[in-house]
């Protein structure tokens, strides 16, 4: 049998017309034979209707005819309004129309880009053309290059011992040296010139 | 048009570009909307500029607007909103409160009743005390209360009006009438109503 703590909770849901069928139908039943219940709820109903009663207001009917009316006139305006500018745009809106505004921020980005650019290019230019004159010289050119230093040294000495120091010896070895490191070259015959048995003075002559 | 099109219906007729669509909805829906904001922001200037903004609102969004719920359910979400945000910004301005006497009760009086001061008088004091205990309701229990005894949503929607769980709303609305009847009991205890 359903008691009234059970039924208790569903009081609210009974005044406010919130139950299904089976549990309006027991709690109707139940009302019937319990005073207690049907005290609590009749005090709900009565809060209910006094609520409802205070609620009851009355609107002009002026208001609600326009109604209608204003919600179009709303849309009208706002949809003719101008779209609401940036922040910066706003700030400078007084000094300047947008149109003008823009034309300035152009302005003055090519006023900072196109020397900026120019100084870039120029930049990059005279490095590239400094190293592309740079006379730097390869492995290959380095390595002749000290062959030659060791070559005139060598003759150097050769022609020191044979007219300073007359060792003929000494010049004939580095000669012979120069002549097997440079065969076919310009420094084998340059030796060769040098130290031709007919330009070299008799001995004691110096 | 029929007036038992169901709003939904209307909703697709006005997004193919029938215009008269959103007059029948307004027309349906204007009065209901204009009473629940009125009770919530108790002033008629507001409520007549919340109804209307909240009509501006749905003609807007009503283009891109699926029936994923009710109709009527999202128009009170709409109006809910803006009476939220109204009562945000209340504190900035001096309004004028339901309690004025130029709101008058619709309710079939003889004349001369009317007429009797004394009865004016405690008939202003009664509706005073039923409002404030109204008003002393929390905000969600007040929300509930309203739309569940003054708009006649059923508990689901009023859960998707207000966005939260209908056992939530249930809750609020069982508390909302135990406080009102621990503050209105007293009244016909003691005779005054």
């Amino acid at each position: 049998m359903t008691t009234c703590k059970h039924l208790k909770e569903l009081h609210t849901d009974y005044v406010c017309g919130l139950l299904d069928d089976d549990r309006l139908n027991l709690m109707e039943e139940h009302l019937q034979n319990c005073s207690a219940c049907l005290q609590a709820v009749e005090s709900l109903k009565r809060v209910l209707s006094l609520t409802d009663e205070a609620a009851t207001i009355s609107i002009p009917e002026l208001i609600l005819n326009n109604l209608e009316v204003n919600v179009y006139k709303r849309l009208v305006v706002e949809s003719s309004q101008p779209i609401p500018k940036p922040f910066i745009s706003r700030i400078f809106g007084t000094l300047c129309s947008a149109w003008n505004w823009r034309i300035a921020v152009t302005c003055c980005i090519l006023a900072v880009s196109i020397p900026v650019a120019i100084i870039i290019f120029y930049q990059n230019r005279s490095a590239d053309e400094l190293l592309s004159s740079a006379q730097i010289p390869s492995s290959q050119e380095r390595v002749e290059q000290y062959q030659r230093q060791q070559f005139q040294a060598g003759l150097d000495n050769a022609l020191e011992a044979v007219y300073l120091r007359d060792d003929d010896w000494a010049s004939a070895g580095v000669v012979q040296q120069v002549k097997e490191q440079a065969p076919g070259t310009f420094w084998e015959s340059y030796a060769d010139d040098q130290f031709h048995p007919s330009r070299l003075t008799p001995k004691g002559g110096i | 048009m029929d007036t038992m099109v169901e709003d939904e219906i209307l909703v697709a007729h006005f997004q193919a570009g029938r215009q008269d669509a959103f007059d029948e909805l307004m027309k349906r829906y204007k009065h209901k909307i204009f009473s629940y904001l009125l009770r919530s922001v108790k002033n008629f200037e507001d409520a007549e500029e919340l109804t209307i903004e909240v009509f501006v609102k749905v003609y807007r969004a009503l283009e891109n607007w699926r029936p994923q719920a009710r109709f009527s359910t999202w128009l009170y979400r709409i109006a809910y909103n803006l009476s939220i945000d109204h009562h945000r910004s209340k504190s900035r301005r001096i309004t004028y409160s339901l309690d004025d006497e130029e709101l008058l009760l619709d309710e079939p009086m003889a004349n001369d009743l009317r007429s009797n001061p004394e009865w004016q008088v405690e008939e202003k004091d009664r509706q005073r005390i039923i409002r404030d205990a109204v008003d002393g309701l929390s905000p969600n229990q007040k929300a509930v209360f309203m739309l569940n005894r003054y708009d006649g949503l059923q508990l689901n929607e009023i859960a998707e009006v207000l966005g939260i769980a209908e056992g939530t709303v249930k809750i609020h609305l069982h508390r909302a009438m135990k406080k009102l009847k621990s503050a209105l009991e007293p009244l016909w205890e003691n005779n005054e109503i």
